[in-house]
């Protein structure tokens, strides 16, 4: 009996639905969605994706590298509008490619959300690298954890952010093996390193749609300067927490070169 | 349209006709196995629960939308907590792996459960829990605390029971309902739930704070004066390794913040292995997935370590200066281990100095707090 009126239930719903679906004397045009952009970062070594932790680089002076980690912060993203001027549409964000382990998730690269943008003509992008100082001065308790300035990247001792992080391996000697005492840290923070960047680029946000505005960063360039010739001697240096000076700024200025708008 | 508004309405009738049927499949609508179900008394006024937290933790407490802490819900999380119902046999509960005294952890490298089975990990210390958005257990597979709490019930290692008699013994019982009413405004005792037991248990496992050692007393509070001693190990443990010197252990690197832990899952240089895939717990990685995270456990808070022996995810070395030992060895170089992990000089002075600092980190109000002791005693 159960089944009967199961089988009739379900003709009956059946049909319903048919006729309503096929029915659109009632359709409402659909709302026009606001444009929202994102900035896309692809990283890179020279002419090699970066990967975490299996592939190896080439580096200066014989050397072999392999990486951990690299990321560093943006503050105050701003689009450059000739209509409306300078647009932030993002205090802070944290650019970390610690979960790219293979060169399809590399090519995809990391992607900064910036929500719904005005929609309107665009002439550049303007950012800064680190964590600007008014953020700065700031703490993880700040904030809902899950934020992008957690306490992961917190210095108590410093009362700061790092802004910027490079973890690795180095093989000296180029014969393969990468020693366990040649590991490589450097982690540096502090407003005299923070660096702003700006970038002259053409594009629109439009309803419906998504912007992409891609950006690439070759850590190559950020750890040599192709125009002195000076390059971070691992030989020398496997460490820093943005205790010499020398260090801290290099890496900074370089990172600041490094990225590039495509 | 009326055509269409009557065949709605006749579904309407049918859906209402099908489900008031009365199901003949049942038998005669009783049972043996039934959970009691039964009026419950009593009042519903819930007082809000805070936990304090000094100022200068840079960590604000995490309490779930849908959990919030009452006194009512603590004090009923620790009644369970404590509370032998929930094994099999009635002879253990979550205390019994978890003891205050040894900062919520056990002095055995693996608890044995009801069943004499001994499990694979150490026991891990439950303090400062709200202070984490990390998920919990050594590989991180439970994303919540109220997630963590379901698992040692049933596991067969550990309480060797199931939920449904739990529950059933807890609606039995002659305090539970009342209690369960008084946190959550059940009014029946087919209302206690798994779900309900275990968002108390995790509201008293939130309300266990621990900051309070000697050293945040002189850090902090301007309490005290640091010894030679435990200035030269607090020098070893928070300078960083640096491009003038690297021979600093740069202990503070992942043991960070007002919980001294960073959160984050990390292969410690624990054990050599050619490939990853050849740890044999692989800790984090048997959770996501990925073979990168293979042999990474979660760093754990250095608060209160004087009192948490034997250490690591495995219970592998008894004493603080194995466990230095160790981290001065620098590793085996594995792929994946943290480059952190590296060699560095420590002679038996510094060892002594830095275990001297790491003894300031217990906190003796926290084991002696009679708010986190059992409430059977």
């Amino acid at each position: 009996m159960l089944n009967k009126k199961l089988l009739l239930l379900l003709s009956l719903t059946l049909i319903s639905l048919t006729w309503y679906g096929c029915d659109n004397e009632d359709d409402v045009p659909e709302e026009p969605q606001p444009g929202v952009a994102q900035l896309v970062f692809n990283a890179s070594f020279q002419d090699q994706l970066l990967t975490m932790f299996e592939d190896t680089y080439d580096y200066e002076d014989g050397i072999d590298l392999r990486f951990q980690l690299f990321n560093f912060y943006l503050s105050d993203i701003t689009l450059v509008s000739p209509e409306m001027g300078d647009v932030v549409v993002k205090d802070v964000d944290l650019v970390s490619f610690k979960d790219i382990y293979n060169a399809e998730d590399a090519a995809k690269g990391i992607r900064i959300d910036l929500g719904e943008v005005p929609e309107t003509n665009y002439t550049g992008v303007k950012f800064g690298i680190g964590v600007k100082e008014s953020l700065n001065a700031t703490q993880p308790s700040d904030y809902e954890l899950g934020h992008p300035l957690s306490p992961a990247n917190y210095w108590s001792w410093a009362s700061g952010y790092v802004f910027f992080k490079i973890e690795g391996n180095a093989d000296l000697d180029g014969d393969g093996v990468f020693e366990n005492d040649d590991k490589l840290t450097f982690h540096i923070g502090n407003n005299e390193y923070y660096r702003q960047s700006s970038f002259d680029k053409t594009f629109s946000v439009q309803p419906n749609d998504t912007t992409l505005i891609n950006f690439e960063v070759d850590v190559y360039d950020m750890l040599v300067d192709e125009s002195t010739g000076e390059y971070l001697n691992f030989k020398e240096v496997k460490q820093d927490h943005t205790t010499n000076p020398e260090v801290a700024g290099f890496l900074a200025d370089q990172l600041q070169q490094a990225i590039k708008i495509q | 349209m009326k055509l269409r508004a009557l065949i709605l309405l006749g579904m309407i009738a049918i859906l209402g006709w099908t489900a008031c049927e009365k199901d003949n499949g049942g038998g005669d609508g009783g049972c043996d196995n039934c959970p009691v179900d039964e009026l419950i008394e009593g009042e519903y006024d819930p007082e809000t629960y805070t936990i304090a937290t000094p100022s200068w933790v840079i960590q604000n407490p995490q309490i779930p939308a849908d959990n919030p802490m009452t006194e009512e819900g603590v004090a009923l999380g620790r009644m369970l907590f404590y509370d032998p119902i929930l094994s099999s046999d009635g002879s253990m509960s979550c205390s019994s792996c978890h003891k205050l005294n040894n900062a919520m952890t056990d002095i055995n490298q693996f608890s044995v459960g009801v069943q004499g089975i001994e499990g694979f990990r150490n026991s891990m210390p439950l303090f400062n829990l709200a202070f984490t958005d990390a998920p919990f257990f050594w590989d991180g597979r439970s994303v919540t605390l109220e997630e963590q709490a379901l698992i040692p019930v049933e596991d067969h290692t550990e309480l060797n029971e199931s939920w449904p008699n739990v529950i059933r013994k807890l609606a039995e019982h002659p305090d539970y309902p009342k209690l369960f009413r008084e946190a959550f405004g059940i009014e029946r005792t087919s209302e206690i739930t798994k779900e309900l037991a275990v968002k108390a248990i995790a509201q008293f496992e939130r309300s266990i704070v621990s900051f309070n050692s000697r050293y945040d007393r002189i850090v902090q509070l301007n309490d005290g004066w640091f010894t030679e001693a435990e200035k030269r190990g607090r020098d070893l443990f928070f300078i960083e390794p640096n491009s003038q010197d690297d021979t600093h252990p740069g202990c503070s690197h992942c043991h960070s913040g007002s919980n001294l832990t960073n959160n984050l899952f990390m292969n410690n240089g624990l054990d050599d292995v050619d490939e990853l895939d050849q740890f044999a717990d692989k800790g984090r990685g048997a959770v996501t997935g990925n073979v990168f995270d293979n042999g990474k456990f979660k760093v754990p808070s250095l608060r209160n370590i004087a009192l948490t022996a034997p250490y690591m995810h495995d219970g592998r070395f008894q004493t603080l200066e194995e466990v230095l030992d160790h981290y001065s060895a620098g590793g085996h170089g594995v792929i994946n281990e943290d480059v952190n992990i590296r060699p560095f000089p420590l002679d038996e002075q510094q060892k002594s100095d830095l275990i001297t600092f790491l003894e300031m980190l217990t906190d003796t109000s926290f084991v002696n707090n009679p708010a986190y002791a059992s409430p059977f005693e």
